[in-house]
């Protein structure tokens, strides 16, 4: 998706390597909260640049904040690890910030757990419906070509993971039980060992 | 990934001699001394006795495995696993858990009963490594198999673990049972569970830790503190974390260790559809879409699926596995049911804190069948045929070892004999599963294989009928440049054979003539329900995969060295 050359990027590093979704929405919202800006779009990359791959925030705000550095230090405290502005060089940006926002600049990777249109959309929805009413550029199928007639259940909470990929916002899908199609990530996959030692 | 890990946990283990760092040369694979410094030597004085054998037998003295008189031994190449027709296969199980996993419910003699009315010869047990598992669990499962083993004395039940492989997925480790057994298996966790890594703050790349680990129990054989001791890597796309050097390195560090990997993952009833009772979850539990900040990024999305209730490294032709063998090395396939909790099962977890008490107890029971539950009992639908000369713990991991394994599910073929020969052109014996056989240049190859199908209904209910079986090729191009590599796109179906009804066995043939290259063959066999355009098995879809209307056999490699 293209973004307005005015777009307001943010880089973050959370310290923890697995953070849920909720919890990352939550504590954007939380910081941008009275700020004068709202987050449109929220990705999160990998960053393999150290040998323990880290988890990168990418961050597309609606604009700037009254005071950018007051809210990205309450930010980077929510998310116990730094938040920096894109278009920052410093040298001292951490790897998974930067990452995240060079894979967000470029638009050649990144998990959207926000996107334009994304609040809209539940249950049972055509392919083609999903491109036009949302950010998702174009839906594209493991194991079978969906036509734009074609229906996505993305479940009761519509739940929409698309990953940028050459520059479009795509999201995949496969074939479901009933003839419909299921977003290829879903909300509840099977955690395996719960409960166990590690 | 890299590999800048800075060596300083504790060694919990005699360490105290030479590791032997040969790296592997001829025979780097089905020959357990291969790497042995002693083998040098004792491969000179056998090649030796090969010829003056040979030399008294005369050029007519076709004894079996030592060639065809001087001339021939001269440029004979080698053979292992040699054919002989009567090899019997063994059924079993290599990934079984209990009530000492934190997320399992039943007593060993449960999965014993269940497993032996479903036909298992043998028997791995592998609850979760863990701190608690390794301080608790050992010692509160080790009487329980014993008195198990005494009662069911004809039935082989192996005490293992399912090891957190550090920076990557879980793995069968396995021993047979001896004086050391309970030690070995204790040191290896304390020192090398991925979860008692974490515990202990090891944080970082880990991946040498797997490698170390490996070496350890390579030298607990080397030591004669076990016979022999065999890793398999499970589930291993689940997560996408087992990345392609991962696998390469953890065979190469301890080739008569490391051998394979599940090609079929357990969990299979759990793709049974909701509007058929089912969980409606993916088989084999594989529904995620590569969430982890640790998983190998180029592996594509369809990894994280099964295909035909196999996992993506085997089912895909001239995929991950297949790049394995094409560098001449082995690495053999199984299929398990990692049995935690049964589909229909009545009963629930005990109450106890597994923490505390290395076990949640006795499982309790609620009198209805539980339709969540995701898995099968031991060898009610999957199982791994190994070929053995003898009934016996150590004679079946040996097969294990050597590759003369068979992966079927829901009964889709009851036995298979497969003889790799050259009868003109190189070693007429030829090789069976796992081995390797030789042809000179330009010579030819013939495959014979004889199929055995069901002569009885599964525990489905259903008598499955084979459709097929494909005969698969590939180059031997050696080692990879690339330890990543994950694709072989010179492998290919050489040749598709159908299977008609109304016989107990078929017998198929075909010859690879004028072969100028060193190749390895495989075979696949499949009830035909669930094909490609190319016959290629279905990625299955999750929440819509009945395991019982999708049956595949995978039977391991026989590698032909061109001389
Ligand atoms: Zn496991
Ligand atoms: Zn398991």
């Amino acid at each position: 998706m293209t973004a307005s050359l005015t777009a307001v990027w943010w880089g973050g590093a959370p310290a923890a390597d697995r953070v849920a979704d909720a919890h990352l929405l939550a504590a954007v919202d939380e910081a941008l909260a009275g700020s004068g800006a709202a987050a449109e779009l929220v990705c999160t990359h990998v960053d393999g640049s150290a040998p323990a791959p880290r988890v990168g925030v990418s961050i597309r705000l609606t604009g700037e904040p009254a005071d950018p550095a007051a809210t990205r230090s309450v930010l980077a405290r929510a998310l116990a690890g730094p938040v920096v502005a894109g278009g920052t060089h410093d040298a001292d940006v951490a790897g998974p910030a930067r990452t995240a926002l060079v894979e967000a600049a470029a638009g050649d990777a990144g998990r959207a757990v926000r996107f334009p249109g994304s609040a809209s959309v539940t249950g049972r929805v055509p392919v083609a419906d999903l491109i036009a009413a949302t950010a998702i550029e174009q839906v594209v199928g493991i194991g079978v070509e969906p036509a734009g007639t074609d229906v996505v259940d993305t479940g009761p909470n519509g739940f929409l993971r698309p990953r940028f990929s050459g520059g479009r916002l795509t999201l995949l899908v496969e074939r479901a039980a009933g003839g419909v199609l299921q977003p290829f990530e879903i909300e509840d996959p099977h955690q395996c060992c719960e409960g166990g030692g590690h | 990934m890299s590999h800048d890990h800075h060596h300083d946990h504790p060694h919990h283990h005699d360490h105290d001699h030479s590791h032997g760092e040969v790296s592997g040369v001829e025979g780097t694979w089905a020959d357990p001394q291969a790497d042995d410094p002693l083998s040098v030597s004792r491969r000179a004085f056998l090649v030796t006795t090969a010829v003056v054998a040979g030399a008294a037998a005369g050029l007519g003295g076709a004894v079996s495995g030592v060639g065809q008189g001087v001339a021939a031994a001269a440029g004979a190449g080698t053979t292992t696993n040699a054919w002989t027709g009567r090899t019997r296969y063994y059924a079993g199980d290599h990934h079984i858990h209990t009530k000492y996993s934190p997320d399992a419910q039943y007593d060993v003699a449960t999965q014993v009963i269940k497993g032996r009315q479903y036909g298992l010869d043998w028997m791995v047990i592998t609850d979760h490594g863990g701190v608690a598992h390794q301080k608790l669990s050992i010692d509160k499962i080790t009487p329980e198999i014993e008195k198990v083993r005494r009662q069911y004395a004809g039935t082989m039940i192996y005490q293992g673990l399912e090891w957190n492989i550090p920076g990557a997925e879980h793995a069968t480790v396995m021993l047979p049972p001896g004086n050391a057994t309970v030690d070995i298996l204790k040191a290896f966790e304390a020192g090398y569970d991925g979860s008692a890594l974490a515990a202990k703050g090891v944080t970082g790349n880990v991946e040498p830790y797997a490698i170390e680990a490996l070496k350890y129990l390579d030298n607990q054989v080397r030591n004669r503190r076990t016979e022999i001791a065999l890793m398999f890597a499970n589930h291993p796309s689940r997560q996408g974390i087992d990345s392609p050097h991962e696998l390469r390195n953890w065979r190469d560090a301890a080739p008569s260790v490391a051998v394979g990997m599940e090609g079929a993952p357990g969990h299979q009833a759990a793709g049974i559809p909701v509007s058929q009772g089912g969980p409606g979850s993916g088989r084999g539990y594989y529904d995620n879409a590569g969430a982890r900040a640790d998983r190998f990024l180029p592996y594509p999305p369809e990894s994280y699926r099964t295909f035909g209730g196999f996992d993506w490294m085997t089912a895909t032709l001239g995929g991950l596995w297949d790049s394995l063998l094409a560098e001449g090395k082995p690495w053999w396939v199984t299929a398990t049911s990692d049995s935690h909790r049964v589909f229909r099962d009545t009963r629930v977890q005990g109450p106890l804190d597994f923490n505390t008490n290395g076990t949640k107890g006795d499982a309790v029971d609620t009198g209805r069948p539980i339709t969540q539950y995701g898995d099968f009992w031991p060898g009610q639908y999957s199982s791994t045929l190994v070929g053995s000369d003898s009934r016996s713990y150590v004679g079946i991991m040996q097969g294990l070892q050597a590759g003369k394994v068979v992966a079927v599910h829901g009964r889709i073929i009851e036995g298979l004999d497969v003889r790799v020969r050259s009868a003109k052109d190189g070693d007429p014996q030829g090789a069976t599963l796992g081995g390797r056989t030789w042809v000179r240049r330009g010579g030819s190859v013939t495959v014979t294989i004889t199929v055995k199908v069901a002569g009885g209904a599964n525990a489905n209910g259903d008598v499955p009928k084979l459709a097929k079986v494909d005969l698969i090729s590939g180059p031997i191009t050696g080692e990879a440049s690339d330890r990543d590599r994950f694709t072989a796109p010179e492998t290919t179906v050489a040749k598709t054979f159908e299977v008609g009804r109304g016989r107990a066995q078929w017998t198929f043939e075909h010859t690879f003539t004028n072969v100028e290259r060193s190749f390895y063959v495989r075979l696949r066999g499949s009830d035909g329900n669930q094909l490609d355009s190319n016959g290629n098995p279905l990625m299955d879809v999750v929440g819509d995969a009945n395991p019982w209307e999708d049956l595949w056999f995978y039977a391991n490699p026989v590698f032909v060295d061109a001389i």
